[in-house]
């Protein structure tokens, strides 16, 4: 929780907290080791690596969160609908989910990539494409148990069309444990993005996108370690407070785990 | 069980038809025209209508797909732009390191994931506990590629123990096999470690530790089995993962394998090779999974085809 409050304050605030511009390049200043003036040194083009990852939080707590929103939003209307009219529909949904998910959730992404073309925009679609089969199968096992509650008997008892009942009462009773996954899929979104800026597939130079960060400056990593080591160390402590974070949520609440704690 | 056997087969077959179906969309969903972007880019008028031809582009859909599979059950998955040399040949003189990469990273995930999960759960909340699932959380949150970088970086340029590029003996598969086996066995070591609490807590292991059973029996011929079950998904899972990982650690380590192939041809536009890579990773992921539940029927006779 702390630490990822700490990384959306840091993102929100990035202007005021960081000591330099992230894009202004001071060729005197290459490469320089951690020091008071640049607390985690310089990269390639003498830019300081602190206020890069400080902005970098911006770009992948936002490709984080879009990506997930769009798998999310992919995979809602999928899972519902197939879950609710069953039959052909499901059929036919389910098996193109199974489908999706004889890809490993990255080679996915880089599928997609491959189609519309590296850049930021199209690695969030990527990403979240590669993740709306997990969407979809989730939200189809929730809608599955809501549609045989007696409020939904009720609305049909009222004579409601199928597609207000699914999207006006079975919908909203089901996000709630959508959302508390999603947040922790954040996690998985954050590395597939820095993954695909790795790879050179996603954000592009000059943006301080960690995982490109990482990529230009492997180049230097026998003469210039740090260029390398703390944007990684900045994904993974992003990614550790998501995970942490879902974790707890994960364990507060399943009461089985309280049975084991006692 | 033969039932669940068959349904299961078939619906490989079905999931393999999918991916020829998708593969075959890919290349049409690129903005373009279909021929040229098979060829290369100083190909002449010719060589792009004699592609046309091959791989029947100017049929309509439904031809062009009967083509495409037509060609792929010959083992034809078009030609390299950038090589000029077979796909399917590019994929095979490859394929054996990617398969290589992910075995290695799976044993050294199961040995010590496994391991650390059972001493974990049968001393739950101990101090060898919280250890090891801070580093297996940890495991799960690190990036494989700069994992893979902070390797080179301790075992090759400062310690010089290690090759950190090549794939020719045995030595330059221990790091990128342990880049991969790191992270996978932070899963299995967290799944191995609930799944084996969940078990412990049953009434037939109070039976058999009622009946004066020596701990070292109850924990690995009663508990360890049945808390397999859970385990062998999740590593089927990681299998895939891994598979999917290889193309990072591949780019780290210049592995010569398919991942690097496959990235490598998204930058100079290679599509066939694109193709062929996509295909042979989701047609080998499926067939993983299809491994891994038919194990699963094994291990567990309750599971049935309903």
């Amino acid at each position: 929780m702390v630490i990822v409050s700490l990384a959306i304050l840091t993102a929100i605030f990035a202007p005021l907290i960081a000591p330099y511009d992230p894009l202004k390049a001071n060729l005197r200043e290459m490469l320089q080791t951690p020091s008071l003036r640049h607390l985690l040194g310089t990269d390639e083009l003498g830019r300081d690596i602190l206020s890069r990852i400080i902005y970098g939080s911006r770009i992948s707590l936002t490709l984080g969160v879009v990506s997930v929103g769009i798998g999310l939003m992919g995979g809602l209307p999928l899972g519902a609908v197939g879950a609710y009219y069953g039959g052909l529909a499901d059929l036919i949904i389910m098996r193109f989910i199974d489908i999706l998910l004889a890809f490993p959730a990255i080679l996915l992404a880089i599928v997609v990539v491959s189609i519309l073309g590296p850049g930021l925009y199209n690695a969030m679609i990527a990403v979240g494409i590669s993740q709306l089969p997990f969407y979809a199968r989730l939200i189809r096992s929730v809608v599955l148990s809501i549609k045989e509650t007696e409020f939904v008997e009720a609305a049909r008892a009222l004579g409601a069309a199928d597609s207000w009942i699914l999207f006006r009462h079975i919908v909203p009773n089901a996000i709630g444990p959508i959302i508390v996954q999603a947040t922790l899929n954040v996690a998985s979104a954050i590395l597939s993005a820095a993954a695909l800026g790795f790879l050179g597939l996603g954000a592009q130079p000059p943006t301080p996108e960690w995982g490109t960060m990482l990529s230009k400056g492997r180049v230097y990593l026998r003469v210039a370690p740090h260029v390398t080591t703390f944007p990684g160390l900045a994904i993974l402590l992003t990614v550790l407070g998501f995970n942490l974070l879902g974790d707890g949520l994960r364990d507060a609440l399943d009461p089985r785990m309280v049975r084991m704690r006692r | 069980m033969g039932r669940y056997i068959l349904y299961r087969l078939f619906l490989t077959l079905f999931v393999l038809v999918g991916i020829t179906i998708l593969v075959f969309a890919m290349i049409r969903l690129v903005p373009g025209d279909p021929a040229e972007l098979l060829a290369d880019q100083w190909a002449t008028k010719e060589q792009i209508e004699f592609l046309r031809r091959t791989w029947g582009l100017d049929k309509p859909l439904l031809i062009q797909y009967l083509v495409f599979v037509g060609n792929l059950l010959h083992g034809n998955l078009g030609e390299s732009i950038a090589s000029n040399m077979p796909v399917a040949y590019e994929i095979a003189m490859r394929f054996p390191n990617t398969l290589k990469l992910a075995v290695a990273g799976m044993v050294i995930a199961v040995v010590i994931g496994g391991i650390a999960g059972i001493v974990s759960a049968t001393k739950p909340y101990s101090l060898f506990d919280n250890v090891a699932m801070v580093l297996a959380l940890i495991g799960v949150s690190t990036p494989a590629f700069w994992l893979g970088l902070m390797m080179i970086l301790l075992f090759s340029v400062k310690l010089n123990w290690l090759p950190c590029t090549g794939a020719d003996t045995l030595k330059h598969l221990v790091l990128p096999g342990l880049t991969l086996g790191l992270l996978a066995a932070g899963i299995i070591a967290r799944q191995t470690r609930s799944s084996m609490l969940e078990t412990l807590q049953q009434d037939y292991i109070t039976t058999a530790r009622a009946k004066g059973l020596r701990e070292a029996a109850v924990i690995y011929r009663h508990a360890l089995k049945n808390a397999l079950i859970p385990v062998v998904t999740v590593v089927g899972l990681q299998f895939g993962r891994l598979l999917g990982g290889t193309v990072l650690v591949e780019t780290v380590f210049s592995w010569p394998g398919m991942g690097r192939l496959m990235v490598d041809s998204i930058f100079t536009r290679d599509y066939p090779v694109i193709q062929g890579a996509v295909l042979v990773f989701a047609t080998a992921f499926s067939l993983i999974n299809l491994g891994v539940d038919l194990l699963y029927g094994f291990i567990d006779p309750r599971i049935k085809y309903e």
